[in-house]
């Protein structure tokens, strides 16, 4: 009977542990470090201090800054530590609807002084896309830089959210302005108290993920496809005017989520408005060669006057990253999907000195180095977060690129 | 027997309509146009007018609140010493009322749950700006906590130099005091129609009317909320956290809290959480979710 009963028990508590990995899911962790002795280089050339956030204590501050992910269902845990020499910052996750202790605002919850880091939790219940921001004396601290995106994936990574459209391509772009003004005289100002009376508000840089005019070549934000993709864009407003987001006439854009949440009828508009604070996903793809520019304007809230416009280029071509086209020297990997290791198998013995696989942010995650000539290798994929990347392999004069999905 | 069924619903139905038309599915209402002073931050007042439920000036202008397919028989009295004009925006067309004259107007309104906007149309929009906008809000159930906000912005000078009869360039419009229901965050805590004070599960109702010039991006720290009523038609039934309400839009929010704590709910136009370009004021408030 005591075995029995062992037997029960045991069983129970391997079921329970069953449950944790059936249904548990991922931490995910990140440190954000408040910053505000940075500056921030404008189109023209133009350097303007910061107050920003780094992904460490020993890299320099960006704006905006880093985007964060998460996979539905991730607890997500932000490490935040003041390194800001005196002015209070807090981490605001707007969206992702926390509680009073996580919510970041100093009127309900708390600040953080020089030198002291506290954690904010929240869990990525809905895939979506958020915000977080300093909202410590906001209304400066949101115009000096710090906010950031935070995105949350399904766990099909090629879909914006569970059951949702496939798509190819994936873009954010994060609008915002910048008043030169507020970042040569506010830092000077006396340390932040209740009350501070503010310079009036007149940008001259209008932003897209911290850039303007030629920046936004940067291969992140300019759209480049096949013809027949679909280009899911992200697109978030942090800036205290409103966007008008202006498709070519040769693309029609669906609005098919916002706010982190699906909406229940998607529909269609050659133009996406976009007020402060509020999201929008947009799927559309074109069926022909294409190359023109999306339009962004940048509208004052109070007399909707236009202040400013960017133009975004938009590039739908045959076959821009295709397997057939560019890979000259056929190579063949399995599995696609990867779970944690893919075989790379060459026609023939490879010549390839090195493989960078890139995200679809077109950030350079990984490189490795080969050092033999081989017609096979194993690639290395378990520390790789789930998604879809580029995987380009170099040698002295050429490169070929594939696309390979991993899933764990 | 199925004619004798199809008799019987019919008679009820009518005996309904009946009954509600005779006895107490209508409301009598009577509002004033009234002339008065907006205080704010600093001690500064400006000229301003309101729709008053009696002859003495407040600085919120009246929320008629109404149950679905109810008949509003509302009177009008100008209390001002200029003419006004009075309409409900998408339903009503406008009427003149001279000073210390009135007109009544008799509404029925559907069963949605939705808000709608009076206002004074006369020499738009300079009189819905100086104050005389005001709500109707159809509301289902009394057990829903049911909140009420009015936004507006201004700008001191355009006020005073309308209040001494002179015209403003509306293109050079730059306001600088930003309110809910005629009040500035951090004077707002005391007008309970506004501060959402509720339990947690409750269902909270909040109708939105912006009877200001520029677009409002209310953000809510803690909830999304789900749109029922909206001007826009794209935002209806959709759940977010931020809100576009543009001039003369309204909206119907329905939140459901699912913890406690204070939240945080404001523009995301932080220029508009600001009074006199001095942060934090504006339109913010906080609320109060308890167990």
């Amino acid at each position: 009977m005591k075995k029995f009963y062992s037997s029960v028990f045991i069983l129970f508590i391997l079921y329970s542990f069953s449950n944790i990995e059936v249904y548990g899911q991922k931490k995910v962790k990140q440190m954000v470090v408040f910053r505000t002795t940075n500056t921030h280089t404008l189109w023209d050339g133009v350097a303007v201090p910061i107050y920003a956030f780094a992904s460490s204590p020993f890299v320099n501050s960006i704006l905006p800054g880093v985007t964060i992910y998460a996979t539905e269902g991730d607890t997500v845990e932000i490490n935040a530590k003041n390194l800001s020499q005196g002015v209070p910052h807090t981490i605001h996750l707007h969206g992702l609807d926390v509680d009073t202790r996580n919510d970041g605002d100093p009127m309900t919850s708390f600040a953080l002084n020089h030198q002291e880091d506290t954690t904010y939790t929240f869990v990525a219940a809905h895939a979506g896309t958020y915000l977080y921001h300093c909202h410590f004396m906001d209304v400066v601290h949101l115009q000096m830089g710090m906010y950031g995106l935070v995105v949350v994936k399904p766990k099909d990574v090629m879909t914006p959210f569970k059951g949702g459209p496939v798509f190819q391509k994936e873009y954010s772009w994060l609008m915002s302005e910048l008043d030169k003004n507020w970042h040569d005289s506010l830092p000077k100002l006396p340390e932040h108290t209740s009350g501070i009376a503010l310079p009036p508000y007149k940008p001259s840089y209008f932003l897209i993920n911290g850039k303007s005019k030629q920046m936004l070549a940067d291969p992140t934000i300019a759209i480049a496809a096949n013809v027949g993709d679909k280009v899911y864009l992200r697109t978030a407003n942090i800036g205290y005017y409103y966007n008008k987001i202006i498709f070519p006439k040769n693309i029609i854009p669906t609005v098919i989520d916002s706010d982190g949440r699906p909406l229940k009828k998607p529909y269609t508009n050659d133009t996406i408005e976009i007020v402060s604070g509020e999201r929008y996903g947009i799927l559309f793809s074109s069926d022909m060669v294409l190359k023109d520019n999306i339009l962004i304007q940048y509208y004052d809230m109070n007399n909707h006057q236009l202040k400013g416009e960017e133009k975004v280029q938009v590039l739908f071509d045959e076959n821009t990253n295709s397997i057939e086209e560019k890979n000259v020297y056929p190579i063949r990997i399995s599995p696609n999907p990867v779970q944690n290791y893919c075989n790379i198998e060459y026609s023939d013995q490879s010549q390839w000195g090195k493989i960078m696989v890139y995200n679809t942010q077109g950030q350079l995650i990984k490189i490795f180095k080969l050092e033999q000539i081989a017609t096979h290798h194993q690639l290395d994929f378990s520390e790789f977060r789930d998604g879809l990347y580029c995987v380009k392999f170099i040698d002295n004069e050429h490169s070929t690129q594939v696309n390979i999905v991993v899933r764990h | 027997m199925r004619k004798i069924y199809i008799a019987f619903c019919a008679a009820v139905v009518c005996n309904i309509l009946f009954y509600n038309t005779l006895f107490g599915n209508t409301v009598n209402k009577t509002i004033y146009i009234n002339r008065g002073k907006l205080e704010t931050f600093l001690k500064i007042s400006i000229p301003y007018l309101a729709f008053n439920d009696s002859k003495d000036f407040v600085v919120n202008s009246s929320i008629i609140n109404l149950q679905p397919s109810q008949k509003l028989v509302l009177k009008v009295i100008n209390n001002d010493t200029v003419a006004h004009q009075f309409a409900i925006k998408d339903i009503d067309g406008k009427a003149t009322i001279n000073p210390k004259d009135s007109i009544i107007r008799t509404i029925v309104f559907g069963d949605e749950l939705k808000n709608y906007i009076f206002f004074d149309p006369s020499m738009f929009p300079t009189n819905v700006y100086m104050g005389l906008g005001g709500m109707i809000c159809i509301s289902k159930s009394k057990n829903n906590k049911n909140f009420f906000w009015n936004l507006k912005e201004h700008q001191l000078e355009f006020n005073n130099a309308i209040g001494r009869g002179k015209g403003v360039d509306w293109t050079n419009f730059n306001p600088d005091l930003f309110t809910i229901n005629g009040f500035t965050f951090p004077f707002n805590i005391d007008d309970t129609s506004a501060n959402v004070i509720a339990n947690i599960h409750d269902t909270i109702h909040i109708y939105i009317a912006n009877t200001g010039l520029g677009i409002h991006a209310i953000h809510f720290h803690g909830f999304h909320c789900r749109v029922i009523w909206a001007s826009n038609a794209r935002l209806i039934d959709t759940s977010k956290d931020s809100f576009p309400i543009k001039s003369m839009e309204t909206m119907l929010l329905e939140m459901i809290p699912d913890k406690i704590g204070e939240y945080t709910v404001h523009d995301h136009n932080l220029i508009a959480t600001t009074t006199l370009l001095r942060h934090p004021s504006g339109m913010m408030q906080i609320m109060k979710i308890l167990p």
